[in-house]
This record gives C-alpha cells, structure tokens and sequence, in this order.
C-alpha cells in the first residue's frame, strides 16, 4: 500500500509539469500582457515596454519557462506581478475558504444523494423514485449561478434568514462562518447529489438483484442489513468513483459561486488573475489545483480498497 | 483601465437591466434623489461604515495606479492638493492658494502648514517634489507620467512652496492637481516599502491603510494626524469588493452594507419608492462610446462612420439598456461639464445613414467587427446596436474578449470597431486632448484632423472659460461628424445608502468621500 502511493505520488510530477507547460503556454499565448492591466489606457508601446523588461517578460519565452520551473523546482511559485505580493501566501490565505466550501458541498451532497438513492433503488418506479428522478434532474439542470441568485433572492432579499454574500474566517466565529456559507454549499452540492443520487440508484438496483442478497435475505437477515450493509456497500464503489470525478468540477464551480458570493477563494484568485495576466499567480494557483484533484483521485483509489477486500494495492 | 472603469461601471448598472423589464424614464441631467431629510443633526463620532463595491483594488499607489475603482480608496486615504467641489469646480485643499504667471507656464502652489503624512511624516514642498520625480522617471513606468509630461523644472524656494515650470500652457494642470497626480504619498514609506508601497499606502487624508485581503474586504481607520482637527468621523470604513451587481445591491437591501457605489438601473425607480434605503442620481463625467479605427477599411472612410453615426438610436439604447437613466451623447463633454452643448448632436435617421453609405460607394452597407468585453451587459449593449445597423444594411459582427485583450487591440490599434467607454475627468481638457489630437496618448482610433489638433491646442492655452468653451463647441463638431468615436450615452452616477449614514454626498466623478459622513 505504501509502496502504491509513493508511486503515486511520484507519478504526479510528471502531470504537474504536463499543467504547468498547458497553463504557462495558453496564458503566455493569450493576447495582453500584466503592462497593459497596471498602465492601463495610458499604456503607451514605450511604457509597456519600460515595464515589460522590468518584470522580466522581453526574454524569450522558453527561457522565461525554464527560470520558472527551477524557481518551482526549489519551492518557489514567484510573486504576482501586479503586487509584489507571494504567490505561496496568496494561496495559503484563500485556500481554507475553497477547501471548507468543497468539503461542506461533498457531505452535503453525499447526505442528500446517498437517502434518496437508496429510497430510489429499493422502491424504483414508485412516487419517491420519480420524485427523487425530478429532483435529480432539476438539481442537474439548474445552472449553478442562477440558483445561487435565486436562493439569494428568497432567503437573504426575502426572509432575511441568511446573508446574501462575504465570509467569516472560522477562527473569528464558527456560527458565522456557516452561516455564510449555507447558500454556497448548496448551489454546489446540488447539481453533485443529483448525480451521486442517480449513480447509486442505478448500482443498487442490480447489486440488490445479486444472488448473494438473496442468499442473506434466505439467511434471515433483516432487511435494513440487507441493503445497507451488503447492498449500499456494494454499490458505493463507482459513487466513489464519481465522486472523485466531480472534485474537478467541483472546482470549477467554485469559481462561479464564490464570485457570485464575493467568497475569497481560490476560484476568485484563478479568475483576476486570468484577467489580470498575473502570470506566476495564475500557474502557481492551477498547479496547486491539478493536484488537489489527483490527491482527491489517489483518496478514491484507496478508499475502494477500504470498501471493496478484493481491491488490492501491491 | 479608467475606460474599463467607465464601462465597467455602466456593465454593472447594466447587467441588471437584462433581469426586469423597462422602467420609467428620468430627467436627463437633472439630480434625482431622496437622500433623506434635509437638515443634518449634528455628526456622531465613531462606528464603521461598510461599503460596497464593484471590483476590487488593484493597487493602493496612486503614482502606479489607472483603475478607477483605486480611487475609491485614494481619496479617502490620499488628500488631494486641490479638491472638487459637488459641481467639479477646483478648490485649495492641501494647496491653499496658488499663481500662475509667465502666460500659463509658472505655477506656484503654496502648501498648507502643520499637515502631517498618517506615518508622522511632514508634508511639504520636498515630499510632493519627491513623488512627482518618481513619477517622471520614465524607468518607474508610472501612469502619472502624462500628467507631468509639460513639467520642465521643480523648484522649491521654501518647505511650503512649489514652483513647476511647464513646457507650455496648460489650463487643466490644477484640475490634474485634483486626481491620483496630486495625491501625494509618504516619502518616507516609499522608500521603506519599495515596489511593495502599492500594498502599505500612507497618505495624508481622513483614514489610513489598516488591511487589504484581496476579493475580500479592506480596512481604513480614522487618521488621528488629519489636519482637520473635527473629521473623520467614522472610526472605520471597510470595503467589500462585489462584482455581481444584483449581489451589491442585494447586500445594501439586507444591511450587509451601508452605501453601495453604483445601483442595477432597472432598480433605480423602485429605489425611489423605497424609504428604507436613500439614493441620489446625478450626471456623470463618463460616457460609452464605440471607437472606430481610422486606419483600417472599411472604417478609414468617413461616410462609412457617419453612416454608424446616424443610424444609431441613442434615445432607443437609452431606453433598453439604461431603462432611460443615462443621456444621448454626441461629444466628450458630459452634462456634469462646464463644456457640455446640447446643442451638437446628429438626428437619427436612416435615410441619412443611407446617404453617408452611398458617399462611401457601399449604397446595400458594409460589415465589419466590433471587440467588446465578454460580459453579459456589454454583449447585450453590442446586439443592440447591432440590430440598430442592421436596418441600413450594416453588418456588424461582435467578438466579446476580455478586458485586457480588448485594451492591447485597442491600444495597437488591431481592430476595426470596439466599445469602450471613459469615466470622465473635470477638465475638457482630459477628456478630448489625449484622445482627438494626432499621436494622442488615448487616440485609439489613430484620428488625425489638423484644424481638430489646433482648436485642442488654443483650448488647452486658453486661460479664460468662455474662450474655451467656444474652441471645445468647434472641435467637437468637427468630431462628431467625422466620427472617429460614435458616443452613445452620457452615464450617470447612482449611489446609494441606508438612512443610517449621514453627511454622504454623491459627485459626478462617483468617488464615495467619506471625511464628512457618520453613522447613527
């Protein structure tokens, strides 16, 4: 097992650098350089120039690569261009605001997705299977921005329960910092239960139709162990794997929903320094980001050996 | 980046318009408002303000600075030399009185005594030398670097007096003296901080620098140095960058924030029947307009752009975007500007439009391509004038790209069409040389008209008003019917607050002064 993830884990440096050469050539390519966003319309060619050999962006651009990938080879992402500021703490202080918003919309979803696909499974074509199949596909289809207006417009604009927008550090306070973060966490959990949900209906429908659930059910076995215990069991492997897939999509969706809620993550660093061309915060951030989702995809592949004996890593 | 403020402020009021239907029109450069009742209790000390705002920082320098949402920040934590009244008129601040002489070449300002940097640092002729040096010193790329560029010589015979030397005459240089140019920051902090000065400001106004956290929220506190001895108020103010704008103004409706700096038009006239909140609508200095390249077919040909120039329906767009809150413009100077005629401007007509295309050769219309920014309120505002050509038989093709794609094209002139926008500066001069002279630092449309770069001249030495006024009138004639830019709407400045903020004052330039406001 050990052996498996230092593998793994080793396997992942040759992917960081496939994201880093993709993301340093496509933004480098992008029309626009970081002169252009300090100067402004009063960018003339001899300013941005001024500028442009003063942050070391007139080398040639496998050159300017190369001085990158060693500074990220010591340990160093480089400073923003615009501010001065590291790019290391840039992502330290948004970091546990993504992290805290992805975690809270995979237990919210996993606690929305894993009832009602079971319901879905052990009574299908019923009222609640349909009912869980409609919301399942509105929860697919709602774009993520528009039910975030929409929850915004009810519960803060309408009912004043929740606040529409900001955050509160954890360790300032706990209850408003879920408070906070209620609407987020369910513009992004619900389009992931609605998968999660139809995945494990569909897997513990033909799970619960195994000959060894029959041979539980002969043993007098009690119904809620049958389907929880042999069947749910059984069926989680590929919710797994889908679950592990999402966390890319989930965070891409974070992007969106901390825009819309002003959060200030790491979706909100991506985006401005998109728009900004910070070159060194926009590769260090997606680096960091490729492999927050191959260390998610490591989890799954340890957590099927955890739910399936017969999966081995040797 | 002021052209994608000024658009960006109108993206924002505009985006809102594509959620709700049309509105009720107002007056055209007439202030609206309810701001509460009219006499003032007497000021409370203390509490903190929260304040909404469209985008974030990008710098907190002002000498490095071109985005107009700094400024926001800047004039609470940087006193200008010279300040602007409610009606954009200069007044001594931290220059108290001033000479000019030598025909408009020498100006002298006298500095204000006993003020104070928020470090402790005096403030006095050498301080504001040794900014504006930095400024000039083509190496540190400052954006105040055009500002300066008719400054020969910096002189200062006293700690208290500062004689500039200019090229030339210059009558907007006081006017400079109101923006980030006369926003003077702490020698001594400069020179601690280095090329990291944009994140640790000091300056000399009402609030100093406590924290920024980028996308998040940023501190001021009240400057206890401030030479004005009663002011601030507040004890705090902390901002909170919002982009979208429904989610601003959500956040004012739900008392996450106390004052917002631009309302979702379409929200405007319920804003009015609405007495938990105040608001106050007043003309603007910016305006959005397309920009047309004047080297490049089929723009070069000047029917071609009167034909734009007439078949566009500015009362129409007015109505669709602006739900009929902003103005018809026709030149660069806005109805907030002493300069501004109403009586220049092109009738919309098609038949008109016809004819210029005809003169041009291409009797059934041309197409070409307009960059725009990839917003939602931008797009909306393409596919309407796009609409608008089309009834001539102009084909335009919109291509949204972001912003900084758009201002490189713009700026290198790789474009035929694009839309932009200005946020507007008090003096005509600022809004008309740098753009309509031949080689002018904004020319984007690379326009060139002798007659045009003279009028600009003689406007620019002129040291009377009213002989101004009359050099402006002509040049932008001459403009609007040679159409380099097709200006579309004058946007005004809609601000709003809850009534429990007092002594806040809405200005054409949209900056939110809080020196003189208080909570209770």
């Amino acid at each position: 097992m050990v052996t498996f993830i230092v593998r793994r884990i080793l396997s992942l440096l040759p992917v960081a650098f496939i994201v880093l050469v993709v993301t340093f050539s496509l933004i480098h390519l992008t029309p626009g350089n970081p002169a252009y966003t300090i100067l402004g319309d009063q960018a003339s060619p001899q300013a941005v120039h001024l500028l442009d050999v003063k942050m070391g962006l007139t080398r040639p651009l496998p050159q300017q690569f190369a001085a990158y990938i060693g500074q990220v080879a010591r340990g160093n992402l480089g400073v923003s261009l615009l501010d001065g500021q590291s790019v290391l703490s840039l992502i330290i202080t948004r970091l546990p605001v993504t992290l805290e918003l992805a975690v809270l919309a995979v237990i919210v979803s996993l606690l929305i997705a894993i009832p009602t696909g079971i319901f879905a499974a052990y009574r299908p074509n019923t009222w609640v299977d349909n009912l869980s199949r409609l919301l399942a596909l509105v929860g697919a289809a709602i774009p993520n921005f528009w039910l975030a207006l929409l929850l915004v417009y009810i519960f803060a604009v309408g009912l004043h329960w929740l606040p529409s927008l900001g955050w509160v550090p954890l360790t300032q306070s706990v209850p408003g910092n879920l408070v906070h973060l209620v609407l987020p966490v369910i513009v992004l959990a619900l389009p992931l239960a609605a998968v999660t949900s139809r995945v494990l209906r569909g897997e513990l429908i033909e799970v619960m139709h195994l000959l060894y659930i029959q041979v539980a059910r002969a043993k007098g076995i009690s119904e809620w162990a049958v389907v929880m215990h042999h069947g749910v069991r059984n069926a989680l492997v590929p919710v797994v794997t889908v679950v592990g897939l999402q966390v890319g999509a989930l965070l891409g969706g974070v992007v969106i929903t901390e825009t819309i809620f002003s959060l200030p993550g790491m979706g909100q660093l991506v985006v401005n320094a998109i728009f900004d061309r910070d070159y060194p915060v926009l590769d260090g951030s997606v680096l960091f980001m490729a492999f927050v989702v191959l260390l998610a995809n490591l989890c799954v592949d340890l957590v099927y050996a955890w739910l399936d004996p017969r999966i081995r890593y040797n | 980046m002021n052209k994608k403020q000024g658009l960006g402020m109108a993206a924002v009021l505009l985006t809102g318009s594509m959620l709700a239907g049309c509105g009720t029109s107002s007056a055209q450069s007439t202030v609206s408002s309810h701001s509460g009742a009219p006499v003032e209790a007497s000021p409370v000390r203390g509490g903190t303000l929260n304040v909404g705002i469209d985008s974030d920082f990008v710098t907190l320098n002002p000498a490095m600075s071109s985005a107009l949402i700094d400024r926001q920040a800047f004039i609470n934590i940087f006193d200008p030399l010279l300040k602007l009244s409610p009606t954009m008129q200069v007044e001594p601040n931290l220059v108290t009185h001033w000479t000019v002489t030598n025909g408009g070449t020498t100006y002298t300002l006298f500095l204000r005594h006993g003020v104070k940097f928020q470090d402790g640092t005096p403030f006095n002729a050498q301080a504001v030398i040794y900014n504006w040096d930095w400024e000039m010193n083509p190496a540190n790329a400052s954006p105040r670097l055009s500002d300066l560029s008719l400054v020969t010589h910096l002189a200062a015979p006293n700690p208290y007096e500062i004689v500039v030397t200019l090229k030339a005459p210059y009558s907007a240089f006081l006017s400079v003296l109101t923006g980030r140019t006369g926003m003077i920051s702490s020698p001594t902090a400069m020179k601690k901080w280095g090329s990291a000065y944009g994140l640790h400001p000091v300056g000399t106004g009402p609030f100093k620098f406590v924290q920024w956290i980028k996308n998040d929220h940023m501190i001021l506190e009240r400057n206890p140095l401030y030479w004005k001895k009663n002011q601030p108020y507040l004890n705090k103010i902390v901002y909170t960058p919002i982009t979208n704008p429904v989610q601003e103004y959500n956040a004012l409706v739900t008392g996450q924030v106390n004052v917002i700096d631009s309302v979702p038009y379409q929200d405007v006239n319920s804003l009015a029947s609405n007495t938990s909140l105040r608001y106050a609508e007043n003309p603007g200095l910016g305006y959005a307009d397309m920009e047309l390249n004047t080297q490049a077919s089929p723009l070069n040909n000047v029917h071609n752009r009167e034909a734009i120039d007439y078949a566009i329906n500015r009362q129409a767009l007015n109505q669709l975007l602006y739900f009929g809150h902003a103005v018809p413009a026709y030149t660069q100077f806005s109805p907030a500007s002493w300069a501004y005629d109403p009586h220049i401007k092109v009738p919309y007509s098609d038949a008109l439009a016809r004819q210029q295309l005809a003169k041009a050769g291409n009797p059934k219309g041309f197409s070409f391509t307009l960059l725009g920014e990839n917003d939602p309120a931008t797009v909306q505002e393409m596919e309407a004038i796009q609409s608008e050509l089309a009834k001539v038989g102009i084909t335009m093709h919109i291509e949204p790209v972001d912003f900084t794609t758009l201002l490189t094209d713009a700026i290198n002139g790789n474009y035929q069409a694009d839309l932009l926008g200005w946020s507007g500066r008090p003096d005509p001069d600022q809004n008309s040389y740098a753009f309509d002279t031949t080689g002018g630092s904004f020319n984007d449309p690379r326009y060139s008209n002798s007659q045009v770069d003279s009028l600009l001249l003689k406007a620019r030495e002129a040291a009377s008003e009213s002989v101004r006024k009359q050099y402006y009138d002509e040049a932008a004639t001459i403009v609007l019917h040679q159409a380099p830019y097709i200006f579309l709407e004058y946007t005004p400045v809609i601000q709003a607050w809850s009534p429990s903020v007092h002594g806040f004052q809405v200005y054409p330039d949209g900056l939110m002064r809080f020196s003189k406001t208080w909570i209770k």
